[in-house]
């Protein structure tokens, strides 16, 4: 081997481990459009596992979405979508999905799941899987990525836009926030306009002047970006018709600012009210109003966004902080759960259920799915295949390499790279033999200890009652003697699977006693002794 | 993707972070009289409500005698009468049947919603009429030390949340032990972070991290291991909202049953359960001992990890390194009073440390500094100020997340600014012309011009500004101070004109500075 060669190799090599020095000046025009839905969507209701015994009669015996309403996506999976997504332009998202361009990602999750809202939407936002429920989540994965541009003068369309009220930990960076915030341009101009846009030539130490000067910026920002994105507005158009749902009119903004020339690399715009413990409801409730909202929106954005003659540069994906669990609550809801569905939408994405049904995937607890892509790899993909930035720049980003979701990923673009980590295996889902159906979890086993009372024996007049609950049922719970003759009924109420201290009301003469403990149809008993 | 160079004023300055000059100045008591700036500067900081009559009382004074009256007028108000709502007692609905439990379902309906925006509503006005101690101050910074958000998924009812604020305000400088111990049974933090759910069987370690990772030592000064004893030693304590379900609704109990009577080990120390297992055995032995453990063998490093919140919160957010060797001063100070704060804070605010001119207006105001101080003199409902502080990123009873709201510069943002300037427009629309005017008549010597401006701007800024500026201010409200004579005959055009000059006040840098 030649001297020359050898120091080709070692070129070559610093070339792709070497992180690039990005320029803003070589972004290329493609956009990303982040539809995320604040609450937690529950995915099996979203996409419904439409032959699963299991789906109708354990988990989600009131709140199913009927066999006969759904269509199905993939028979082979056993997938079929709620018919709320068939609302909207042209058959709405299962319109989309028909004419191959909505792709459903299935089994996105992340290890060690956060069920608090806020700590599992800050670990979606900041593109961070962290080792410990402390470790801080300070930037957003967006703000990383154009952190790489912060020596840079600042362009002259913003970064990011997000339409809606709060700036969203996505877009912040360590060099500050990468979005403006607005919720009409209308708005914004006016509101731009009563800052003061001019630069104040203070006469001042350096310490104070650094502080008023930062105010001042900010000042001469929003004045500079509200003219360039009202200009953007003004020349820009929509075609398609949007309902007057705030989500369908934020993306409707969102298309006539991409028609206007405004050359922003991410919209970020949000439904709210997915978070539903309570009331969710089947075919007429709450998440498919919601459901109906989502599928209108995004169906009309993509119709406009084609005929404006921009669907070849935008991309759509829809984010949510988690699942829900399979189980429905004693609440006519669901509680924060794990694994879930994401929907990928645009002519460039490829229009296919993408994973395996999540639903199927093993519990990791009782009551949580197991999870089979960790959801960085949408970001990884769209930061290297979609922002054409290296695996390095994307390593950078967001920790590590990550695997595109099933290897060549959601994009048509995306191609199998053999220089990324493997995907890890799939759950492997459990067939019960009886039914040649898939099983998760363990059947609830129904055991006496779940119900203790303490202290016990009891020696003022009343003690708590403690019960773990699996399943959601109406709760009786009677005194009886232990020659079977009842004293009377301590309590009556629904209770939600959890674990419940309930205080009883003990004012008998000592002696042993029976509690009897009613649970839905199944009785159980505890033996007290009061003193 | 074009760029264009000509706004290159834009380039690197958002977010780059200058340090200030090193000030000299130590802990030395600042003993001269206070000047009228430097007595508006200690009042900017230490209270959310400015007024020019406020800060003619102690012109003239020592430090030493101001900042004694400010935590004196503290402890004399410490506490207010809470909302009426705090004295509902609701019992469980779901045991109820009928019209009870209709009416049971809607009381905790509102507990759970509504009442905490007019808890929010009700602090707004204790922060408003508070010109003269240190007091909200103290319970805000509590607030966002030892956290806890109402809108956590299941809401926090709103009498947990008010015993939590309560608790703030009988230790606004206290005792670092007592408040630990404290709110560690304090019921909504064992709603927050699932102290509810600490049990023997499972162990949840939520509480017992951020006790030692947000609340006493900062990261890296304990274990994971000591996390887990920390659990382990916290378990059985519970709350309930119901009072047909505890004995002592909405606060701290403990429940034998969820405990764990094995012994810990924690920082070295052994927790064993060789006591009988009573409430106050177990509060004693248990949690006073673990805060006990946990300020003694960690003291400095508690004390350093206080210090430097309170400094980056009273004196400068982004100290350097002249200050560090000052925090650490006061961090030995703190120790060596037992972790009594009013004392070590007295020492703080009295510094030359403190008045130097360097740390004057140079920190950014959050929300609650800029709209509870507009309200404290403009028309507006108290609990629109609550939603209106919400809307610009601080809402009372409910940060962002257990580490409390980040401060600094976070509070002036491209979202913010314009945002804040839109909804104090809204304020002044409550507010007639009339209303400006007589605002301004009730400001002492108001017919002189330059006097009026110079008091309206020392009342909402950080610092003065230049005499270029004061002029084009003045200017607003008269050519001249003849002018302005004749002018404020006429209420309306009058109201107008004091009405124009603050949506210009509103504008400048110098308004979100303090």
């Amino acid at each position: 081997m030649g001297l020359g060669l050898v120091s080709t190799l070692k070129l070559d090599q610093m070339e792709l481990s070497a992180f690039q020095p990005a320029s803003y000046q070589n972004e290329n025009d493609n956009i990303v459009v982040v539809v995320q839905l604040f609450g937690g969507n529950d995915g099996m209701n979203t996409i419904t596992p439409y032959e699963w015994d299991m789906y109708y009669k354990q988990f989600r015996p009131t709140l199913h979405i009927p066999r006969n309403t759904v269509t199905p996506i993939s028979k082979e999976k056993g997938m079929a979508m709620h018919p709320s997504l068939s609302q909207g332009v042209k058959g709405g998202m299962l319109g989309l999905f028909k004419e191959g361009k909505l792709g459903v990602l299935s089994g996105l999750g992340y290890n060690n799941p956060d069920f608090s809202h806020f700590r599992s939407t800050d670990i979606w936002l900041s593109g961070i899987v962290p080792s410990s429920t402390s470790q801080p989540l300070p930037t957003g994965w967006l703000g990383r990525y154009f952190d790489t541009f912060s020596g840079e003068p600042k362009p002259e369309s913003p970064y990011c836009i997000q339409v809606g009220k709060t700036p969203s930990l996505m877009f912040l960076g360590e060099t500050g926030e990468k979005s403006i915030v607005l919720e009409s341009a209308e708005d914004m101009y006016y509101q731009g306009q009563q800052v003061e846009g001019n630069r104040i030539a203070i006469e001042a130490s350096e310490y104070y002047k650094s502080e008023f000067d930062y105010v001042n910026n900010v000042g001469v920002e929003v004045q500079e970006y509200s003219r360039v994105i009202k200009k953007a507005f003004d020349s820009g158009k929509n075609i398609e018709s949007y309902t007057s749902a705030t989500l369908s009119q934020q993306l409707k903004l969102v298309a006539r600012l991409i028609d206007g020339g405004l050359k922003t690399k991410v919209y970020f715009v949000e439904q709210t009210g997915y978070d539903t413990h309570a009331n969710q409801g089947g075919l007429d409730g709450t998440h498919s109003k919601l459901l109906k909202e989502l599928s209108e929106a995004i169906s009309a954005f993509q119709s406009d966004i084609e005929q404006l003659g921009h669907d070849k540069k935008v991309v759509g994906i829809t984010a949510s902080e988690f699942g829900r669990r399979p189980y429905e609550n004693g609440s006519a809801g669901t509680d924060h759960g794990t694994s879930s569905v994401m929907f990928s939408f645009g002519t460039a994405v490829r229009g296919e259920v993408i994973g395996e049904y999540f639903g199927y995937f093993p519990l990791i607890d009782g009551f949580n799915h197991s999870y089979a892509t960790d959801f960085r790899s949408i970001y990884f993909e769209l930061v290297t295949s979609w922002f054409g930035k290296s695996t390095e720049f994307g390593a950078a980003i967001l920790g590590e390499k990550l695997s595109y979701i099933n290897e060549t990923g959601f994009l048509k673009s995306t191609k199998k790279d053999p220089t990324l980590p493997k995907p890890p295996d799939p759950p492997v889902v459990t067939i019960d033999p009886d039914t040649g159906q898939p099983m998760v979890g363990e059947k609830p086993s129904l055991e006496q200890d779940r119900f203790s009372i303490f202290p016990n024996p009891v020696t003022d007049d009343w003690a708590y009652l403690r019960m773990n609950l699996y399943y959601q049922a109406r709760v009786v719970v009677t005194l009886v003697t232990l020659d079977g003759r009842e004293v009377g009924k301590l309590m009556e109420g629904e209770y939600r699977p959890a674990q419940h201290d309930v205080i009883i009301n003990l004012k008998v003469p000592p002696g042993t006693y029976l509690v009897r403990i009613k649970v839905g149809k199944v009785t159980y008993g505890v033996k007290c002794v009061k003193l | 993707m074009s760029v264009v160079s000509r706004r290159d004023f834009l380039g690197g300055l958002l977010g780059s972070v200058t340090e200030r000059g090193e000030v000299q100045a130590g802990l030395e008591e600042h003993t001269a009289p206070l000047s009228r700036e430097e007595v508006r500067h200690l009042l900017q900081r230490c209270t959310f409500a400015l007024s020019p009559a406020v800060i003619d009382k102690y012109v003239g004074k020592t430090a030493g005698e101001v900042v004694d009256t400010l935590f004196n007028n503290a402890q004399a108000r410490n506490s207010p009468t809470p909302p009426a709502f705090v004295n509902d007692v609701i019992n469980n609905p779901d045991k109820l049947s009928g019209n009870r439990r209709d009416e049971e379902s809607r009381k905790f309906g509102l507990h759970s919603g509504d009442y905490n925006w007019d808890l929010g509503g009700w602090w707004v006005t204790q922060m408003k009429t508070d010109r003269e101690s240190i007091l909200e101050k103290m319970v805000f910074f509590w607030h966002g030390h030892l956290t806890t958000q109402y809108s956590n998924c299941v809401n926090i009812p709103v009498i947990p949340m008010y015993l939590q604020n309560d608790l703030f305000r009988k230790n606004f400088a206290g005792n670092f032990y007592t408040l630990l111990e404290k709110i560690t049974i304090d019921g909504a933090m064992l709603i927050y972070l699932n102290g509810n759910d600490n049990i023997s069987e499972a162990p949840n370690e939520n509480y017992g991290r951020e006790l030692l990772e947000l609340f006493s030592l900062g990261v890296g000064n304990y274990t994971e291991a000591d996390i887990k004893a920390a659990a382990k030693i916290l378990t059985g304590w519970k709350v309930k909202y119901f009072a047909d379900e505890s004995m002592t609704p909405n606060r701290g109990y403990f429940n034998p049953n969820d405990f764990d009577k094995n012994s810990k080990r924690f920082f070295d120390e052994t927790f064993s359960v060789n006591y009988e297992i009573t409430q106050e055995n177990v509060y004693n032995n248990s949690v006073r001992k673990l805060i006990n453990v946990i300020l003694t063998k960690k003291g400095n490093v508690a004390a350093k990890f206080m210090m430097t919140k309170l400094y980056r919160y009273f004196v400068y957010s982004n100290p350097n390194k002249t200050d560090e060797t000052l925090i650490n001063d006061l961090s030995s100070r703190l120790v060596v009073a037992k972790f009594e704060f009013m004392p070590v804070l007295k020492t703080l605010l009295k510094s030359k440390h403190f008045f130097d001119e360097k740390n004057i207006g140079i920190q950014m105001k959050s929300p609650a500094d800029t709209i509870v101080n507009m309200v404290s003199h403009f028309k507006y409902v108290d609990k629109y100020a609550r939603n209106v502080m919400s809307e610009l990123g601080l809402e009372l009873f409910n940060p962002p997340n257990v580490s409390g709201w980040k401060g600094y510069r976070s509070w002036v943002s491209t979202k913010s600014l314009p945002t804040t300037i839109y909804y104090i427009h809204e304020i002044f629309t409550y507010n007639t012309n009339t209303d400006f005017a007589n605002w301004a008549e009730g400001i002492d010597n108001s017919g002189d011009l330059n006097r009026l401006t110079s008091r309206i701007l020392e009342t909402f800024f950080g610092r003065a500004v230049s005499a270029g500026r004061f002029k084009a201010y003045t200017a607003l409200l008269a050519a001249s101070p003849a002018e302005w004579s004749s002018v404020r005959g006429d209420k309306n055009a009058a109201g107008q004109r004091v009405k124009k000059l603050m949506e210009n006040v509103i504008k400048a840098p110098e308004f979100y500075l303090s």
